[in-house]
């Protein structure tokens, strides 16, 4: 899949899979590997840099297999930030399906 | 890659970090290989499936903001970083050097000469004041314990200082505003890069502009330097105009009260209409405005 196709989606499907509901690390790269195939080395900067950003919050929450585990929650900047990015794709992509099926028919 | 080898990586490449981030990011991956290791894989396959990892520590690095090339390792001399730390000086000063006419420098040398005799005088005559008020205090100042040497040395350093202050401000502010007209007009070029005409004939006339302004800086600057020197020259012929204007009209008042003083009237007369015209045709000159 073209690399940068998978780039520039990534950072609203990692909002999105947070929105729809609290998840760790290695959930979440699960989550958007389902979506789109990235590396794994990717997603948790990316994290990072959404929490410093202050769209996630993180908690830590006890596990029954291992060390507790740090959990990510979508703050209501983040939801906002979502929104926002939500509907850019959808203009975007409206618009470039257009364009491409207006041509060939 | 082994799990600790990729621990003690982190700790290496984010040494920059506070002790809390740093934990918390190697927690998070430590916990996230164990996941993989849980379910099948090695450990040295789990941390090669994480890819380029330090493409992804200085993602990291940026996420705090922090320029991933800072202090890539602890204790180790990045040569690489060194040799295009050089080159990319050298192309800067190329650049420079290459963009301006030699005519420009040759101009800047001049000027920025121009520029200092000026001030050199202007600091003479302000220091040959500074010394003639500081003997009248020592002549005045009863010569006690030596107060009057220290009240007339206290004088002329105080001078020293004031004037080297002062022409300190006075070249940040010409080159300060200067740089601001500068920076204004670089925002205007970068939001006519984005129409496609024009951009030719906008980038061209701006980047004419901003040459002619640095070296107009310095002319600016040494034109400033001359023009108080000149208001310092002429400093005792406004004093003798006004000393004359007042004796010219004494001299009215003696005629009107019968004394034959039409001849020194008239002297005076086109004394001061000389004077005065002098003077205000110095001070256009000044103080006019460039077209």
């Amino acid at each position: 899949m073209n690399a940068q196709f998978k780039k520039g989606i990534l950072e609203l499907v990692v909002l999105i899979c947070v929105v729809k509901r609290d998840m760790y690390g290695y959930e979440l790269v699960s989550e958007v590997s389902k979506v789109i195939d990235v590396n794994e080395g990717t997603i948790y900067p990316l994290l990072k840099r959404l929490t410093n950003e202050h769209y996630f919050e993180t908690y830590l929450k006890e596990s029954s297999e291992g060390p507790p585990r740090k959990y990510y929650k979508i703050t209501e900047a983040g939801r906002s930030y979502t929104e926002e990015l939500k509907t850019e794709w959808e203009q975007f992509y409206s618009k470039v399906e257009k364009f491409i099926t207006d041509g060939l028919e | 890659m082994t799990k600790a080898e990729f621990m003690s990586y982190l700790d290496n490449r984010l040494a920059v970090l506070n002790a809390n981030e740093r934990e918390d990011i190697k927690q998070e991956y430590s916990q996230h290989i164990d996941i993989k290791v849980e379910n099948g894989m090695t450990e040295t396959e789990a941390v090669a499936a994480l890819g380029d990892i330090s493409a992804m520590v200085d993602e990291i690095l940026m996420a705090y903001n922090i320029d991933p090339d800072y202090r890539k390792g602890k204790g180790s001399v990045d040569i690489e970083r060194i040799k295009e730390g050089i080159r990319e000086a050298g192309e800067k000063v190329t650049n420079y050097v290459s963009k301006r006419d030699p005519f420009d420098i040759i101009k800047n040398i001049i000027m920025g000469a121009f520029l200092i005799i000026m001030i050199m005088i202007v600091f003479g005559i302000g220091y040959a004041i500074a010394d003639a008020v500081a003997d009248i205090i020592y002549d005045i100042m009863p010569s006690m314990l030596g107060f009057d040497h220290i009240a007339a040395a206290v004088i002329k350093i105080t001078f020293i200082i004031v004037f080297i202050l002062a022409v300190c401000a006075f070249i940040i502010g010409i080159i300060g505003k200067k740089e601001t007209n500068k920076e204004i007009k670089k925002e205007g070029v970068v939001k006519m890069e984005n129409t496609i005409d024009n951009k030719a004939a906008y980038t061209q006339s701006a980047e004419k502009t901003n040459t002619k302004s640095s070296s107009d800086k310095i002319w600016d600057a040494a034109v400033l330097m001359f023009k108080l020197f000149i208001i310092f020259a002429l400093l005792p012929a406004v004093f003798t105009v006004v000393g004359s204007l007042i004796a010219q009209g004494v001299l009215m008042v003696l005629m009107f009260l019968g004394y034959p003083m039409i001849g020194v009237n008239l002297v005076c007369l086109g004394f001061n209409i000389c004077m005065i015209t002098f003077l205000a045709v110095v001070i256009k000159l000044l103080f006019g405005k460039k077209e």
